[in-house]
């Protein structure tokens, strides 16, 4: 093969595949850094420079504020449990030993189901009068909080729909991981003498270690960017309880109709994703081992 | 002082088929045993059995006296090496040869001296911060080796330890090992498809095939008197010549030659000769006639193969004699050297006065 061919080859197999990149993604990037600098209505045809106030304005918002600790809430309190049950169910149905296809399909299912169609059946589920969720509390003498519209308890009937939707998709992850670990590694552990603790800690997590940095980031990130759960449960509300910054985002451009605002959440949203990335990675140099 | 016997063990998967059947070994104190057998003979399970990694379907395994059938592998304190050495990718060498004892939540400065004192050992000291990846195969094999070390166990089961390692390394470690052995003195079992290292290593052999011993014995016994065809043609490289003796009107046959066996313990109907190859020799005057069909030259001796009497035989000769392919020469065999078997059982033949 010649050279020259090459390079046409190879500019265009790059070419080709960066034009949806570059329409879709960077495009779009760069009008969005943009439009936060503007105070553009996303109707009329004018709009007017307005420097830096589009950030500064939202820093000193309260309801930004508001929207930040919650995505940070809603990000901790997804992440953590979906790595620890994706965890724990995929080491209980490897211990099973047996074909687990099948429960590994049912556990799987709320992944491949729309978020929304499960979300307006979660909403049924959280009805404090009819759902099953507070006839079940009230079985147990628990307290009913009512899940939806109270802005104590609201996010985490979000919460808990969103955990519910994951841990499947990241115990097929860990499962995987699980079933490559050689046996003779567990063989070890057992003729060592390593009770069941030890075992977890020193030999199971270490060696999944590489899936558990990439669910956490892909996790993260998700949860960043969840909007579908959050507009049927509870549009935002009660008081902005559940407005995460993506949630804001679609407020302040769709409804308030402030692009140039919205565009500032947006790249605000980017900017703490890729910070986000960018120190897991960092950090996972320390403790993931490939 | 017999440290481990195996009473009438068996295994088997499903109830019909048996893995192993009517095992029954004693294992003194301090010996270095070697289960022989081709891939599949049970010999791993065997050793399996013995660490508590496979459950023993039936009869009885003690250990020190202790019945151990239902004794996890946590608890029969055994140092075990894997053939795949299973060293931990994320733990360093140091933390792999002290992982046991960690487990085993000895002090740390303890760890420290018994790890150090192994590497020692072992000439892993400038290795001990590595991960496994950075290891070559052998010292894997040692950093595996020390893991069992620093436990201070008195019984060591090795399950092909030595089979990823090259030629030349394996030759290296088949010594070491056994100066190991001769250090530590601990009891150790040794599974192995490769005779040499069985003859090499082994204080006593324990021949298996398709899940049954064959023959237990020092290395020389096993070689001069096999129990049997199976230990006579799996023995040996190149394997006894084995040669079929027909009766003809009550007088046994080879070669258009009449032959007179010595008189057995009972009258067999057919026989089988078997002769190693050193113990026969070429001539060209008197014996078998024999048709010389390949040679192979080793340099320190050469392995006539040829055809006596249509059964196929092979003759290890001193290398500066010189024959070639085609050649009709005669067979000449040592008498006393002889092995006797019964072709109908394969059991090797007892001589009357025996």
């Amino acid at each position: 093969m010649n050279k020259k061919t090459t390079i046409w080859q190879i500019l265009l197999y790059v070419l080709i595949p960066l034009i949806p990149l570059v329409v879709f993604w960077i495009i779009p990037l760069i009008v969005s850094v943009w439009l936060s600098f503007t105070n553009w209505d996303y109707i009329s045809p004018s709009y007017d420079y307005v420097g830096i106030s589009n950030y500064t304005n939202l820093i000193t918002d309260e309801a930004f504020l508001q929207a930040l600790g919650n995505t940070v809430l809603f990000a901790l309190a997804t992440v953590l449990p979906i790595l620890f049950f994706g965890f724990v169910f995929a080491m209980l149905l490897n211990r099973l030993r047996r074909n687990v296809t099948f429960l590994q399909g049912i556990m799987f299912a709320p992944w491949i189901t729309p978020m929304i169609g499960m979300s307006i059946v979660w909403s049924w589920m959280f009805d404090p009068q009819i759902g099953p969720i507070n006839q079940f509390l009230e079985i147990l003498g628990l307290p009913q909080p009512k899940w939806l519209t109270d802005s104590d308890v609201a996010i985490w009937a979000v919460i808990i729909v969103t955990i519910w939707k994951n841990i499947g998709w990241a115990m097929l992850f860990f499962s995987d991981a699980l079933s490559k670990i050689p046996k003779g590694l567990f063989e070890v552990s057992d003729i060592e003498g390593a009770n069941w603790w030890y075992r977890i800690r020193y030999v199971l997590i270490p060696l999944v270690s590489p899936t558990s940095l990439f669910l956490f980031i892909i996790l993260t990130l998700d949860s960043l960017q969840a909007y579908d759960q959050i507009n049927v449960l509870t549009q935002g509300g009660p008081a902005g309880s559940t407005r995460t910054m993506l949630y804001l985002y679609y407020e302040i451009a769709f409804q308030q109709f402030n692009m140039g605002a919205a565009a500032a959440v947006a790249v605000l949203i980017m900017i703490i994703s890729a910070l986000l990335a960018f120190i897991s990675m960092k950090i996972s140099k320390k403790y993931v081992f490939y | 002082m017999t440290i481990i016997e195996l009473k009438n063990i068996s295994k088997s998967y499903d109830h019909n088929s048996h893995v192993i059947k009517d095992f029954n070994l004693m294992i003194e104190q301090g010996e270095f045993i070697v289960f022989l057998g081709p891939s599949g003979c049970g010999k791993s399970t065997t050793l399996r059995m013995i660490a508590g990694l496979e459950s023993i379907t039936n009869g009885d395994l003690f250990i020190k006296g202790q019945r151990q059938n239902d004794v996890p592998a946590k608890n029969r304190d055994i140092a075990m090496v894997f053939q795949s050495y299973a060293l931990y990718p994320h733990m360093t060498v140091y933390e792999n040869i002290g992982f046991g004892l960690k487990v085993r939540k000895v002090k740390k400065s303890i760890i420290k001296e018994k790890v150090t004192e192994a590497a020692e050992l072992l000439n892993l000291t400038p290795t001990l911060k590595r991960k496994p990846k950075d290891l070559s195969g052998g010292q894997m094999q040692r950093v595996a080796l020390g893991r069992a070390i620093v436990r201070d166990t008195d019984i060591f089961l090795m399950d092909e330890p030595l089979s990823n390692l090259d030629a030349k390394l394996r030759t290296t470690m088949r010594e070491e090992l056994v100066q190991l052995h001769r250090k530590l003195s601990a009891t150790t079992i040794f599974v192995t498809h490769d005779q040499t290292e069985a003859m090499t290593m082994g204080d006593k052999i324990v021949i298996l095939d398709k899940g049954k011993i064959q023959q237990i014995g020092k290395p020389t016994e096993i070689y001069n008197n096999p129990a049997n065809l199976f230990v006579a043609g799996f023995i040996g490289s190149p394997a006894m010549n084995l040669i079929s003796i027909t009766k003809e009107e009550n007088h046994f046959m080879f070669a258009r030659q009449v032959v007179h066996p010595p008189e057995f313990t009972y009258e067999p109907k057919e026989l089988i000769l078997g002769i190693r190859p050193e113990d026969c020799e070429i001539s060209v005057t008197e014996g078998h006639a024999l048709k010389i069909t390949f040679i192979e030259e080793l340099g320190s001796d050469q392995f006539v193969h040829g055809i006596v009497d249509n059964q196929k035989v092979i003759v290890r000769e001193l290398p500066d004699k010189k024959f070639h392919i085609g050649q009709k020469v005669y067979l000449t065999i040592n008498q006393s050297k002889v092995s006797w078997f019964d072709k109908e059982t394969g059991e090797r033949l007892r001589l009357k006065n025996e």
